[in-house]
């Protein structure tokens, strides 16, 4: 079992997709713009066409592949043009171009020179698949007339142009042209969206997903071809569809999936992930929005039989760190159009929900509780805790696999930058410091310590420049806590508490988590 | 001349004899056909050559058959209508490992069973009601030869009426003792008339005569009153004799004489006729007797016939005692399965087992009465080795009792054999004298070569010390030909040893479909305007080893102009050569460490290195990156350079990895104390670089010791150093 993530695929690891190669043979020398969003299979899908055109199977068909990616300015669109000549088989012999005399003109004439050699082809459709074309918005903010050259193609009656871009296409700026403008010959563009439930079960099943597994993964990534493969190889490789989902969790494709969609989608939608709205601006949609059909392609959300639509559970994962519940009971994570608009979420956490804070206890009280149990039930002491743990603001769920940081003085030896031991430090305890052995004192520090991180977003003797002047500072002072300086409201008990656990000598801390734990509530309470 | 020798040839060639499964198998045609008779002799025939039934006999041309003569013959036995033999067949069959195997064979055999119980049964009940009457009679003459005879009439009349026909001998017999007794009693009542009559006569003379005649046949109530009569009429006629007196004046008779009775004129002829008439009647009544005793002797001896024939007839009875079955087979060192049944077409009542003559708790075995066979499957623990004796015990309900013993020899394993056990000891002693010797060698040549294998700092090229990553490793080299990876992880934590040990591996894969060429390109140092120049320069420099044409290529030593362009023809062209000769197909892999460089590069850069990948050519090529971090920052408006890999971290060692670089690159040298090797998990927190960097201290230090065992103070010692040179080196 083998599923290919990352690589344009084409020929026999070619799936679907078969109605858009119709309409697109269908429509001869007519231009062409494939919108989709990122890792959709665009350039799979122009790979696709180009073999098709090279087997013969298009009969009357020449195509050749052109990336733009990287090229910059005129001069690198016509580097990147002589480079896909290079590149493509028989395109060079067949036009009877010769590079060398390429090379000497400029790109306008270049093209001039490409399109009358095509049209001397005679009956033949030549199609020039072109790749990554949101490159012509970076190109023609420095060349405004690059355009004008893209639109001559269009004109050519044996010449097909079909483009393949993003909603990214729509920044292009064509008001510094002299000639008409270049992108409405495209429109309305072609979308390329996520996969048919047909095709992705089959890719799934040939890459031998049981049948109920690959449903599941369908059902999960709403059929977009990378997601599909990227879930499909976890599954395989972990062994089941919810070991996946923790997999998935934990790593960071989905947040880099996700994060790159929404730069590709029109701009009022792509501040979306970033404010924490995504969820909420998702699950309002309704069929006949301008966003609507950008999302369903993009995979965000997908139309509910009922009317209602559901927004994609990895997104939800992404954003919330809650993962999907299993498919026997899981609850249509569908939000019905009239439902009211749900608050925005919270920032990415990958911890689950922390236990409900009971009357009198605050947030930060019931995470801190939730810790302390956490830190109580581990095999081993923590001397430390990871800079994730520190910032999260549901810990517990981390602590059970953190691990201590290595000795001070040993990270030293690996010449890792101030900055980096500065984090270690942020979450260190007076005897990781010192180099001496946690206990539950410690455990006591470290709970007081993301306390106080809570309270005062920072962390003890912070100030200090010098990593070692800081650790000596940490072993031998108990840092000052001051209501005054805390950011967010903090009772006097709290901080007393909080002060407590904080001492340096590990005899003046409380002596058990239990104790800690007695004292914290009564605090809140 | 040479017609006599084939005549001899052809006389001295043994006759064409069926082999006996030809046989077999033609007895076995003939059931099908329904020729049971001549089945019958088939596979008695069969059975003259090969006795025992048994599975999976080899026939002609390694064909294997069931073997099973006397399923054959009780079935045909009992279609024949000969049901004792069949049941006594089929019992054989039973016996033979085919039919004990097959439930499906001993269906076929039960109705046979089924029967025969059925008659077995019959016959009890008729073998009992016919005891009980021999009983009865028995009793009834015993009664009659003791003269019990009212006993002997109440019992038969107290007898059912179904019986009574049974008994019409002796009632008849009965019936004349009866009329004899009634003659003779009539007879003693005339005689002891005619005595008191000649009493009463004066006659006592002839009273007494005839008294004396009859005395013995009176009862001796009647005879001592007729004899008190008979002396009073004597003593009257004495003295009557002796006075004068007339006699009839003198006492009266005891008895009035019966009114009725006619006056009977006793003269000492009609007495005489009288007394040999009662004679004669009393020799009548003793033959009537005779003859009595006669029947009753000849009814005994009918019944010692009748019981006699009973007998015969259980004799004659075919056997139906359970019949049992047992093997032994050995499971372990001292466990025995014991494999059993019984067959009994009574019902089983009990069931028992021993071993070495102790009773065994044996659980139900699987048994109910329809199916006539018990079997059972149970395991035993012999207390020791030696002869085991297992009994196997069924009692049916009859109280037929059947046992069968079986012996199993459990030998001692070889290894608890004596011999075996001193050579154990002897080779023993020579592997721990070896072993010593062997390690006091090596820690010999450790000493003199400073034998210290940890490398902390250069890249792991020895396979020997690459230690946890091969997850890791497994899965790139399981994917690396459909997709491209970016690892990314901490300072030193082993990434360009992976990427070296992807290059080792891939180079001498022997893929099915695939044929790797790993190039490793250190990135570090690379100048933006060089990064294509230098990746081919690093590509050519490992292309000297793949035998590959390398004339003809864009490469030059001006850098400048060498971009993505010359960079994607001359690998297209290097990938074309290469996939010229080689059948499966060519994947160049880019093992490209230190590319956190990529970061400074402008965006433009990068996209050009990942155009190289959207190349037709890019089927042949794939990449593996290295680096602590991938700039995730992205302003153009194309695609990002970092979605186009896998990202895979690499983290820290799991403990049982980290333990493992710790304690194995040195066994059979060093010897690590657990909590010393605890220690070291603990401060390196499993980082490959920082364990190797104490590991190396530490065993440095035992080397100028001369000691080969590390302790936890040899750690802490190692690490105090190491905290010692680190401040050094902050001060300085």
């Amino acid at each position: 079992m083998s599923f290919i993530i990352n690589r344009w695929v084409r020929g026999d690891d070619f799936y679907g997709r078969d109605e858009l190669l119709g309409a697109i043979r269908e429509r001869g020398a007519k231009p062409t713009w494939l919108l989709g969003n990122r890792r959709v299979g665009k350039t799979s899908l122009l790979r696709q066409i180009e073999w098709l055109c090279r087997r013969g199977v298009w009969r009357g068909f020449m195509a050749m592949y052109w990336d733009l990616q990287g090229a910059g300015t005129a001069e690198g669109l016509k580097d990147a043009f002589l480079e896909s000549l290079e590149d493509s088989e028989g395109v060079l012999d067949c036009l009877g171009l010769e590079i060398d005399a390429l090379e000497n003109s400029g790109f306008p004439e270049m093209m001039s020179k490409f399109r009358r050699k095509v049209k001397a082809l005679g009956g033949a459709t030549f199609l020039l698949l072109v790749d990554e074309c949101e490159e012509l918005v970076d190109v023609a903010k420095r060349d405004p007339q690059v355009l004008s050259t893209f639109r001559k193609l269009t004109h050519a009656r044996s010449l097909a142009l079909i483009m393949a871009g993003s909603q990214r296409m729509m920044d292009l700026d064509e008001s510094a042209a002299r000639t008409s403008p270049f992108l409405p010959d495209f429109l309305p563009p072609e979308p390329i969206g996520p996969f048919s439930r047909g095709t992705a079960l089959k890719l799934l099943a040939d890459q031998g997903a049981a049948p109920a597994n690959a449903a599941r993964i369908y059902d999960l990534t709403f059929g977009n071809p990378h997601l599909v493969q990227v879930f499909g190889e976890h599954a395989s490789r972990t062994g089941s569809v919810e070991a996946a989902l923790a997999d998935l969790r934990r790593d960071r494709v989905c947040h880099y999936f996700f994060k790159s969609n929404f730069q590709c989608l029109p701009e009022s939608m792509r501040g979306w992930l970033q404010s924490g709205e995504a969820l909420a601006q998702l699950a309002r949609l309704k069929p006949g929005d301008a966003a609507y059909e950008h999302a369903v392609h993009a995979s965000l959300i997908r139309r509910l039989d009922g009317g209602g639509v559901e927004v994609s559970p990895l997104l939800r994962m992404t954003v919330t760190g809650d993962l999907p519940e299993p498919s026997e009971t899981a609850p249509p994570a569908a939000v019905a159009p009239q439902a009211p608009p749900a608050e925005p979420q919270p920032s990415v956490s990958a911890a689950p929900a922390a236990p409900a804070a009971q009357s009198g206890q605050t947030e930060e009280t019931a995470a801190a509780l939730a810790l302390i149990a956490a830190l109580a039930d581990r095999k081993a002491w923590l001397s430390a805790l990871e800079p994730e743990i520190l910032a999260s603001p549901e810990p517990a769920s981390l602590t059970a696999s953190a691990a201590n940081p290595p000795a001070l003085h040993l990270m030293a030896s690996l010449d890792e930058p101030p900055e980096r031991i500065h984090g270690v430090l942020d979450g260190a305890s007076p005897e990781y410091a010192l180099g001496g052995e946690a206990d539950e004192r410690t455990a006591v520090f470290l709970a007081g310590l993301w306390l106080f991180r809570r309270f005062f977003e920072g962390s003890p003797f912070a100030e200090v420049d010098d990593p070692w002047q800081r650790a000596g500072a940490i072993g031998d002072r108990d840092p000052p806590i001051r209501l005054e300086d805390a950011a967010h409201p903090l009772s006097a008990k709290v901080a007393m508490v909080v002060m407590r656990c904080l001492k340096a000598d590990p005899n003046q801390r409380y002596k058990s988590l239990a104790k800690l734990e007695e004292d914290l509530r009564a605090s809140a309470s | 001349m040479n017609a006599l020798l084939m005549c001899w040839l052809a006389a001295a060639a043994p006759a064409q004899e069926l082999t006996w499964y030809e046989v077999y198998e033609r007895g076995e045609k003939r059931f099908e056909k329904g020729e049971y008779a001549l089945c019958l002799g088939d596979m008695d025939a069969a059975l003259g050559e090969k006795p025992e039934p048994m599975r999976n006999q080899f026939t002609r041309a390694m064909q294997k058959i069931d073997y099973k003569p006397f399923y054959y013959q009780a079935l045909s036995h009992y279609r024949l209508g000969n049901l004792d033999r069949a049941f006594e067949v089929a019992q054989k069959a039973f016996a033979g490992e085919v039919v004990r195997d097959s439930p499906l064979l001993q269906a076929d055999l039960a109705p046979i069973l089924a029967e025969f119980r059925e008659r077995v049964q019959q016959l009890v009940q008729r073998n009992q009601a016919e005891e009980r009457l021999i009983a009865s009679r028995t009793r009834l003459l015993r009664l009659i030869s003791e003269d019990r005879l009212a006993e002997a009439r109440d019992i038969l009349a107290a007898m059912p009426p179904e019986d009574a026909s049974r008994f019409e001998d002796i009632e008849a017999a009965l019936e004349r003792q009866r009329v004899s007794e009634n003659q003779y009693v009539e007879l003693v009542d005339s005689m002891a008339g005619n005595i008191e009559a000649l009493l009463a006569r004066g006659e006592p003379d002839k009273a007494r005569e005839l008294f004396n005649a009859v005395r013995d046949e009176l009862t001796p109530a009647r005879a001592s009153y007729l004899e008190g009569l008979v002396a009073e009429g004597e003593r009257l006629a004495a003295a009557q004799a002796s006075a004068g007196e007339p006699a009839e004046a003198e006492p009266a008779p005891p008895e009035e004489p019966d009114a009725d009775e006619p006056e009977s004129e006793l003269d000492p002829e009609d007495v005489q006729r009288r007394l040999e008439s009662f004679r004669d009647a009393l020799r009548r009544n003793e033959s009537v007797r005779m003859s009595l005793n006669d029947e009753v002797a000849r009814m005994r001896a009918e019944n010692r016939d009748l019981q006699a024939r009973l007998a015969e007839q259980d004799a004659a009875a075919p056997t139906f005692s359970p019949q049992l079955f047992l093997s032994l087979k050995r499971l372990d060192a001292r466990g025995l399965l014991v494999e059993g049944q019984a067959v009994s077409p009574l019902l089983i009542r009990e069931w028992r087992m021993s071993l070495n003559g102790r009773l065994v708790a044996v659980p139900p075995p699987d048994y109910t009465q329809q199916d006539f066979v018990l079997t059972l499957n149970h395991q035993l623990q012999a207390l020791d080795f030696g002869r085991q004796f297992v009994s196997f015990v069924v009692v049916d309900e009859l109280g037929r009792e059947a046992k069968t013993q079986k012996v199993f020899t459990l030998r001692p394993p070889w290894f608890r054999r004596p011999t075996i056990l001193g050579a154990t000891a002897l080779i023993a002693a020579l592997l721990l004298y070896y072993w010593i010797s062997l390690r006091a060698l090596r820690r010999k040549r450790a000493r003199l070569r400073h034998f210290n294998p940890y490398i902390a700092g250069s890249p792991i090229r020895d396979n020997l010390m690459f230690y946890g990553r091969d997850d890791l490793v497994h899965r790139i080299q399981g994917q690396v030909h459909n997709n491209s990876f970016m690892i990314h992880g901490d300072r030193r934590i082993g990434k360009t040893s992976l990427l070296l040990q992807l290059k080792k591996n891939l180079s001498g894969m022997d893929a099915e479909r695939y044929r790797f060429f790993p190039v490793f390109i250190d990135l570090q140092g690379v100048e933006e305007a060089n990064l294509f120049h230098h990746m081919m320069g690093e590509l050519l420099l490992q292309a000297a080893d793949w035998e590959v044409a390398l004339d003809g290529l864009s490469y030059a030593d001006e850098a400048e102009s060498y971009q993505s362009r010359p960079f994607s023809r001359d690998l297209k062209k290097i990938i074309q050569r290469l996939q010229e000769r080689e059948s499966r197909r060519v994947m160049m892999v880019l093992l490209m460490d230190e590319v956190d460089v990529l970061n400074e590069f402008g965006e433009k850069t990068n996209q050009k290195l990942r155009g190289v990948f959207m190349k037709d050519f890019a089927e042949h090529l794939t990449c593996v990156m290295a680096g602590i971090h991938l700039k995730r920052e992205w302003e153009s408006s194309g695609s990002p350079w970092y979605n186009f890999f896998e990202e895979i971290p690499v983290a820290t060692f799991n403990r049982k990895n980290a333990r493992a670089l710790i304690v194995d690159p040195v066994r059979g040298v060093f010897a690590y104390k657990a909590d010393a090797v605890d220690l070291i998990l603990n401060k390196t927190a499993c980082h490959p670089y920082l364990i190797q960097k104490v590991c190396v201290s530490v065993i440095g230090e035992k080397l100028k010791q001369n000691r080969f065992t590390v302790t936890r103070g040899d750690v802490d010692a190692a690490l105090r150093k190491l905290d010692e040179e680190q401040k050094r080196n902050r001060a300085t």
